[in-house]
């Protein structure tokens, strides 16, 4: 028998049954419609993950600790740095010395952690200015304000609270700023307990304002480690306080190449002894939980799916109990054993593939809808979904529910091929 | 060589404790072109005798050979390949395929056989002709009368010019007239294309038209008749 005879059969046997077939199809149409909605639910999340961490930050980004369980030197001091950018893949290090100063201007204070950094490397790690410039060598004291850190200004003879306080200054227009590591600068009420000897302030000037990200660089704020080495060392000089003039940095980033030399360099680090973190160790996290939820959710689905195979299953069996005479006048008649079984199966599998298709068409739209509602609900506008649906998905659903039509269709086919023609025939 | 050579068949069912012998050693044998008439009273084992020959049923003891081959020890996957080849069935009760029209009906032995829609609709068609259905090519089994069902069931067994026909009962549900013109019809049409046809039956004016009458009576042959020869009793 040739296959398009046994297509057309199998096609006119189906809607010989229209009411029961419609049924079977209609378990399969929310099976798969379920199981796509579930998966795309998941690969929605799972995207989402990923457009938050690139906002968060670089993924190419490598935080270096020292290693405070001692052993081996992991002081982050100039020569790490040097071997830092010497490993493989290695972009760019930026490396930071964190120290808090006061800073002040006419008669506004704030008081501010400053960052030193080497001036290098700024551009690399895609710092950029909405106003003024970055810094250059040649400013003597320098400073780069992030966008949100000028908020910290605030008049200290004013009544009101400092945090009440709303300051507007432009930082790059002020005739003159100064800097110190006294903290008592610029106080209304004096510390008079001690005679501790008190630093003079130093000028300073704002040459750039960071564009604002929500990257803890829109409230840091950056200076030339050079200048800011020098300015502890004065004032450490005028108050007799310790300074040691071998650099120790306390926060170092490393800029790879690629993201996917990340965990090179992070393990390369690793052996070295120092501890690490980056945004990658985060995404693997979220990326097996979003697996996870995914598992979970495309279980739920299957659950429907199931269902929907022990419907066909039930169908088909209902099926050849009905046609258990015709099968046995067709074996007689001399259709072969292969053509009966690969009629049910494909009756079976035509159950599958058109509620499979269905179902397809069914979970775009109710994709397009929870992506409607649910950026209605929780405002995310011109965001990417709740639910994606991808090519392989909408694929695999369809190929998915044509196998579940076969595997369900399987048992009775075969049943429908072992039946006895001449118990068949009898059956009056 | 005989077309067909049944020997010594024998079939014992078996009913909870006790023993049906419903063949007990059968032997003839049936020539090409031959119309054999199978004629005993109900319940003498026609029917299983027939099955046996179409392989339908597998005997207790001996062996059913068509053109030589023993369709008594087929698998039941070489057994099909075999039917559609070179046997044709016509039943009792037409067993005709209710959602398909008469055409389709006819042609579906060809269907199995993998010949393309446009071959085998002529030949059905032509075979339709041939039992005087020419006009009912479109009608659904339903919309036909008994008499014309079970000319739609012969146009389909022989539609593939098998070499052996088998007919149970073909006429049982007829009324006399209309058997009549069946059996004619059948007979006519074998005797045309050479085709050996045996038909089982209880009615003895379906002799009428054999060339050999198998007389069987509690699962034994009585006796066999060939037209123009004398009769054979059997021990
Ligand atoms: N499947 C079966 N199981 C048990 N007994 C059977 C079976 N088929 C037929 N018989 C018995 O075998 C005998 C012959 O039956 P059958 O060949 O149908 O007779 P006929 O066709 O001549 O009327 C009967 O006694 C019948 O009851
Ligand atoms: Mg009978």
């Amino acid at each position: 028998m040739n296959s398009i005879d046994l297509f057309l059969m199998g096609i006119r046997n189906l809607w010989r049954r229209k009411a029961r077939t419609f049924l079977t199809v209609l378990g399969v149409i929310i099976g798969t419609t379920a199981i796509i909605v579930m998966v795309s639910l998941g690969l929605g999340m799972e995207r989402a993950f990923m457009e938050q961490m690139e906002q968060m930050g670089s993924l190419t980004n490598v935080t270096v600790y020292k290693n405070w369980e001692g052993g081996s030197d992991t002081e982050l001091n100039q020569k790490a740095i040097e071997s830092f950018k010497n490993i493989e893949n290695v972009e760019a290090v930026l490396a930071q010395k964190n120290s808090y100063m006061k800073i002040s201007t006419g008669k506004y204070i704030a008081s501010l952690g400053i960052n030193g950094v080497d001036l290098d490397a700024l551009e690399a790690f895609g710092f950029q200015t909405t106003e003024g410039r970055l810094l250059e060598e040649t400013d003597k004291n320098g400073l780069l304000f992030g966008a949100q850190a000028m908020n910290e200004f605030y008049n200290p003879r004013k009544k009101q609270n400092r945090w009440e306080q709303e300051v507007e200054i432009d930082l790059l227009e002020q005739k003159r700023m100064v800097i110190t590591t006294d903290q008592m600068y610029g106080e209304p009420v004096q510390d008079m307990s001690g005679d501790m000897k008190r630093p003079k302030p130093h000028d300073t000037k704002v040459v750039g304002i960071l564009a604002e990200s929500q990257d803890i660089r829109g409230w840091g704020i950056y200076m030339d480690i050079n200048d800011m080495q020098k300015i502890l060392e004065t004032d450490a000089k005028v108050t007799g306080q310790k300074f040691d003039k071998n650099l120790v940095y306390d926060d170092v980033t490393i800029k790879v190449n690629n993201v996917d030399n990340v965990a090179a360099v992070s393990e390369t680090l690793k052996v070295q002894g120092y501890q690490t973190w980056s945004m990658t160790d985060m995404l693997e996290e979220m990326r097996n939980t979003a697996r996870t939820i995914q598992l979970v959710l495309a279980g739920i689905g299957a659950v429907s799916l199931f269902v929907a195979a022990i419907g066909i299953t039930n169908t088909m069996v209902m099926s050849i109990y009905e046609r258990t005479r015709e099968i046995g006048v067709m074996k007689v008649l001399g259709s072969r054993l292969v053509d009966i079984k690969r009629l049910f199966l494909f009756e079976a599998a035509l159950i599958g593939g058109i509620g499979g298709l269905i179902g397809l068409g069914l979970s775009f739209g109710v994709s397009k809808l929870i992506n409607q509602l649910g950026a209605g609900a929780l405002g995310m506008e011109g965001g990417s979904g709740l639910s994606y649906i991808p090519v392989w998905l909408a694929a695999a659903g369809i190929g998915f529910s044509m196998l579940i039509g076969l595997i369900s269709g399987y048992y009775p086919a075969k049943r429908a091929m072992n039946l006895s023609a001449l118990d068949a025939i009898r059956t009056e | 060589m005989s077309l067909i050579e049944v020997k010594d068949i024998k079939k014992v069912y078996r009913l909870g404790s006790e023993k049906v012998h419903a063949l007990r050693g059968v032997s003839f044998n049936i020539e090409a072109g031959e119309v054999c008439v199978i004629l005993g009273k109900s319940g003498s084992g026609k029917s299983t005798l027939l099955n046996m020959m179409a392989g339908l049923e597998k005997p207790t003891k001996g062996s059913v050979k068509i053109k030589g081959e023993a369709v008594t020890k087929m698998s039941e996957k070489r057994l099909a390949i075999f039917r559609q080849k070179n046997v044709g069935f016509i039943f009792q009760s037409y067993n005709l395929m209710g959602a398909l029209t008469a055409l389709e009906n006819v042609a579906m032995p060809l269907t199995f056989r993998g010949i393309g829609s446009k071959r085998r609709n002529a030949a059905a068609k032509k075979m339709l002709e041939n039992v005087g259905l020419g006009d009912r090519v479109k009608h659904k089994p339903n919309q036909m009368s008994g008499g014309q069902q079970q000319r739609v069931g012969i146009a389909r067994a022989l539609v593939g010019k098998a070499e052996v026909v088998f007919a149970d009962e073909p006429t049982g549900n007829l009324d006399s007239k209309t058997s009549a013109e069946v059996m004619k019809l059948m007979v006519d049409i074998c005797k045309h294309n050479n085709q050996a046809l045996v038909i089982v039956t209880h009615d003895g004016s379906v002799g009428q038209y054999a060339d050999k009458i198998v007389s069987i009576l509690d699962g034994e042959v009585q006796n066999i008749v060939v037209k123009g020869e004398k009769k054979h009793e059997q021990a």
